[in-house]
Order: C-alpha cells, then sequence, then structure tokens
C-alpha cells in the first residue's frame, strides 16, 4: 500500500476507489463539520459532505497533489453550504429562477485566510483523532468510551462486560502506551495533555 | 499537500504541547500566523484543553461509515457508465449532478439549531466593572457573576457591574443587548438600568434589548417573572415569551413573540429575522461584523427583510450576498472599505 502521498494522488487519478477512501478518511470529518457550521443540519452536512467527495471522485483527473485534493473539497463544501443556506433563505419559491448551474466552481478559485486557517486546524484535529485510533484495541475502546462518552468506570465495565478492575488497567496501560508512542515521534500530540488531564 | 503545510498542521500541535521549538520551525510558525488573524488565532485554540476535546468529541460523533457507504455506492454507479460518454460531458456531468442533489437534498423549513460560539469569561468583580463585546465580533460573550449569575453579551453591547455587587447591590447597567439568567436572592434583587427604563428581576431568564441606536429596548422574559418599570408605570411579565417595549414616551404593548428565536437567535450563533423591518437587520448587522451605514433615503429603512437565518460566524461578503439576494431588485447596496451605502433600487432597472 502507498504510503507516500504523491502515490495516492497517482491512484486516484487512476480510479482507485481506495485513494478516494484514503482522502475520505483524511478529509471528511472536518468537510462535514465545516458544512455543518454553516448549515445548521447534519442532514443538509451530510448530503454536502457526500456531494464533495462523489464529485473529487468525478474530477480526479484534474487534480494534481494534495494541496489542490484539500482546497477543492472544501471550496466545494462553502459553495454547496452557501447554496443551501440561500435556498433555505428565499422567501418564494423560484425555483424556475434559481440558476443553479450559474454559481459555477470557477477554476483556480483559491481559499481565503479564514477558509485557509480553517482547514490547517481541522488538519491537526485529524492527527490528533489519528493518534486515538491508533491505540491497541484493548485501551482504544476504553479510551473513547472515556474521553468522548464520558463514561464512568462502571459504566464502561457493564458496558464491555469487563471488571472494573481490569477498566483501571486498561487505563493505565492506554496511559503508558500513548506516553510510549509519543516518545518515540519528532513531536508529542497534544492528546497526552487532554489525555493526563482527564486521567486524573 | 506541500511538506510546509502538513508541517505547520504538526507545528501547531507542538507549539500546544509548549515544546520548544527550533529557530527553522519557530519562523514558519510566525510567516504562517502572520497571514491572518484567524491564522494567528488557531496555535492558541489548541491550547485550550476544552475546546480540543469539545472538537474531537464533536468530530467523532459524526457518521464515518454511513458517509462512505453512501459516497461509494455512487461511485460504484458510476464506474459502471461507458467510460467515453463519461469523460465527454466532464463539465455537464458536474452540473448535472448537482440540479438532483440540491433538489433531493436541500429541502427548505429545516429548523436551524446553532451551537453555541462562546466565549467564558468568569469574573469576581472587587470594584466597579465593565464588560463589553465590541462591534466587529460575532460570537457572544459570556459572563459569570459572583453570584452565580450568568451574562451573554451580544456584539456592541457593555455592561457595568457595581463594585458592591456581592455585598448587595445588584443592580447591572446595560448598554446593548443581553440574555441574563439570574439567581434569586429575594433579599437583593437583581435588577438591570437600561437607556429607557429598569428591569428587576422576579424570577430568572429574560433577554433585554437596548442599544441608544435603536429606537427602543426590548425586554423579553424567557423563564420566570420580571417587573419593567419607566419611572412612572410599570408593567409585570410573567408568561414566557412575553415582551414589552420601551420606547421615550414609556412602556408600550405587551406581546408575545412566536419563537424563542426571536429574541435570542444571537446567543445561539445566529441571525433571525421574520418580517424585520430592513433598519433593525441591517443594525444587528453592522454591530456584528463592525460596518458603517449610510443611507440615501429613509424609505428604504421600512424594506422588510422576510425570512433570514444565518449563522453569525460566517464572512461578512456572504451574508451580505444572501441579504442582497432576498432585496434584489428592491434594494441596492454598494459597498466602500467598511462603510456600505444603501438605497431604493429605481424601478426603471
Amino acid at each position: 500500500m502507498p504510503v507516500d502521498c504523491r502515490e495516492w494522488i497517482t491512484c486516484l487519478q487512476q480510479g482507485e476507489e481506495k485513494a478516494l477512501e484514503h482522502f475520505f478518511e483524511t478529509y471528511h470529518r472536518g468537510i462535514y463539520d465545516f458544512s455543518l457550521r454553516i448549515v445548521q443540519d447534519k442532514d443538509d452536512a451530510a448530503d454536502i459532505a457526500q456531494e464533495c467527495f462523489v464529485k473529487l471522485w468525478a474530477s480526479r483527473e484534474s487534480i494534481n497533489d494534495e494541496t489542490h485534493v484539500r482546497n477543492f473539497l472544501y471550496l466545494e463544501a462553502r459553495r454547496l453550504s452557501l447554496m443551501c443556506l440561500r435556498r433555505r433563505n428565499q422567501q418564494l419559491q423560484r425555483e424556475g429562477e434559481f440558476n443553479y448551474l450559474s454559481i459555477v466552481h470557477a477554476e483556480g478559485e483559491t481559499p481565503d485566510p479564514g477558509m485557509e486557517a480553517s482547514m490547517t486546524g481541522y488538519g491537526s484535529l485529524h492527527l490528533l483523532y489519528t493518534d486515538i485510533e491508533q491505540l491497541p484495541p484493548c485501551c482504544r475502546e476504553v479510551f473513547k468510551l472515556y474521553f468522548f462518552e464520558k463514561k464512568t468506570t462502571k459504566q464502561i465495565a457493564a458496558q464491555l462486560d469487563l471488571s472494573p478492575q481490569t477498566v483501571l488497567n486498561q487505563k493505565t496501560r492506554a496511559r503508558n502506551r500513548l506516553r510510549q508512542l509519543f516518545q518515540k515521534r519528532e513531536i508529542t500530540p497534544l492528546i497526552i495533555l487532554v489525555f493526563l488531564w482527564l486521567f486524573h | 499537500m506541500t511538506e510546509n503545510e502538513k508541517r505547520i498542521e504538526y507545528l501547531i500541535l507542538k507549539y500546544a504541547r509548549h515544546e520548544p521549538l527550533t529557530s527553522e520551525e519557530m519562523a514558519i510558525l510566525q510567516e504562517w500566523r502572520g497571514r491572518s488573524a484567524e491564522h494567528d488565532a488557531l496555535p492558541d485554540k489548541f491550547r485550550d484543553e476544552k475546546w480540543v476535546e469539545e472538537s474531537l468529541t464533536r468530530l467523532n460523533r459524526i457518521p464515518s461509515e454511513q458517509l462512505w457507504q453512501r459516497i461509494s455506492e455512487r461511485v460504484e454507479k458510476e464506474k459502471r457508465l461507458i467510460t467515453p460518454w463519461y469523460i465527454k460531458v466532464a463539465g455537464a456531468a458536474a452540473g448535472i449532478t448537482l440540479i438532483v442533489v440540491a433538489v433531493r437534498a436541500f429541502v427548505p423549513n429545516r429548523p436551524a439549531r446553532a451551537e453555541n460560539g462562546k466565549e467564558l469569561v468568569a469574573s469576581i468583580p472587587a470594584s466597579e466593572q465593565l464588560f463589553s463585546n465590541p462591534d466587529g465580533n460575532s460570537a457572544s460573550k459570556h459572563i459569570v457573576l459572583s453570584d452565580g449569575s450568568e451574562i451573554d453579551l451580544n456584539s456592541g453591547s457593555t455592561i457595568k457591574v457595581p463594585a458592591a455587587f456581592a455585598a448587595g447591590n445588584r443592580e447591572i447597567q446595560l448598554d446593548g443587548e443581553a440574555r441574563f439568567a439570574v439567581v434569586r436572592n429575594p433579599t437583593h434583587p437583581f435588577s438591570v438600568r437600561t437607556h429607557r427604563g429598569l428591569i428587576q428581576d422576579l424570577g430568572t431568564v429574560f433577554n433585554i434589548k437596548g442599544y441608544a441606536s435603536e429606537d427602543m429596548d426590548k425586554v423579553t422574559l424567557l423563564e420566570g417573572a420580571v417587573r419593567v418599570s419607566d419611572g412612572k408605570n410599570q408593567v409585570d411579565l410573567h408568561k414566557r415569551l412575553q415582551q414589552v417595549q420601551l420606547t421615550k414616551e414609556g412602556i408600550g404593548q405587551l406581546v408575545t413573540i412566536p419563537s424563542e428565536e426571536d429574541a435570542i437567535a444571537w446567543q445561539k450563533g445566529m441571525f433571525h429575522f421574520r418580517d424585520t423591518d430592513l433598519r433593525t437587520a441591517m443594525l444587528e448587522l453592522s454591530r456584528c461584523y463592525g460596518k458603517k451605514l449610510i443611507y440615501a433615503d429613509d424609505d428604504v429603512k421600512g424594506v422588510p427583510l422576510h425570512r433570514f437565518d444565518v449563522p453569525r460566524e460566517m464572512p461578512w461578503k456572504s451574508t451580505l450576498d444572501l441579504v442582497m439576494d432576498q432585496e434584489k431588485g428592491v434594494v441596492t447596496f454598494i459597498e466602500k472599505g467598511d462603510t456600505l451605502y444603501i438605497r431604493q433600487q429605481t424601478k426603471d432597472k
């Protein structure tokens, strides 16, 4: 499986669905959240996110590099989100007059500063999210239930059918594992701070 | 992605972790931060553990598998099309797809539910204190007073909390708009003084809109009861969503607003207008974005904006586009720097 950025682009251009899945995994959370903040509706945000990746697939032959992928997805997300808002805010049902095709995705359109900062922010959040996903299975479930769903040791034990002591052990193991993992890397992600702060 | 772009993402995390950066890394990060105010603010957001936790939790809730499933299905469908046809009409195909999706997906009348974009400011006033949410700030400002009462400030608003607040004098001065969630204390009643009147808490949650630039103050009850007085007369609000106006002539009629969005959509991060006159609507926008308004005539001020539900954190240009869209053919907007010129569109256009 290709690890280098450039390879994923080639795969995408050649019509490998695996490549689309790779870009989906990297960007869909940011795209969804970005849309949700504009349209304020989960179903619409999901539709928009879906559309962005389908469009990426449709335009795959003209994609040059990963920067292009990222910009393409976010610009499309913004365009569709604004369209959705515009549609929702129309007092009259001027469907005939409303020319969808007139809002064309302009070639060479670049993200404005605010969007660029957002995209980077989502990128950093994705790095943190990946760290959690890369925890070994035992610790990962416990950690996710604790961190994301704020469940107590007792609740986690009940849900995963483990003894409370096992849960506590796995919390400790997760903590140590994260520490180890992070020391090996060039930098230590923020997750360990958040993690330690929670696991007091 | 260029090497530097990916690197910035790591550097931000390194910065957030308070790890020392090499001089090269420092330079890269500084250059990136210098690109805009949003760029500059981002690394510090990552130092806010609460923000990181909330963000990750929110991202975790996304139905990823479901989403991928739908995408995969559509990709499969397209793969089965004859290749030459697909390549030839690539441009048109994008348009066609859009129409289908738009008609299916973007059904109007979905209720807008906003996420709070609040800054948390806790305070224990020792002397008289001023809390302000300036013009040009789209998010509301959240303040917690020493007695546990909570206040949300809209853009362009200021409150003054007296020195002896903890001791018992709970009279706040308000210039602007705020939502109050008051902790009851019968011996030391909570009250708010605006330009035009005094609002006394008899219960818990209410919204006051008291900008000097508008013609009137509006007090809306959300929970509990309040007493509104103009110095001569007084009116008690005791039912949720009751609203009363205060003008320089005194207290107006008691009305009931249709939904709480009419009074506090701002606190939920939204603009919400229903048959609102242009002047009121544009004032709200000007405070949020820090823009100056100049009207060519008074008539245009009364033009209604029928329906408008838009997040406050949208960039100015996009919001203005949506307003212009609704008032197309009726009102003309011209932007020059930070000033917006508004006039009626002449009929023979």
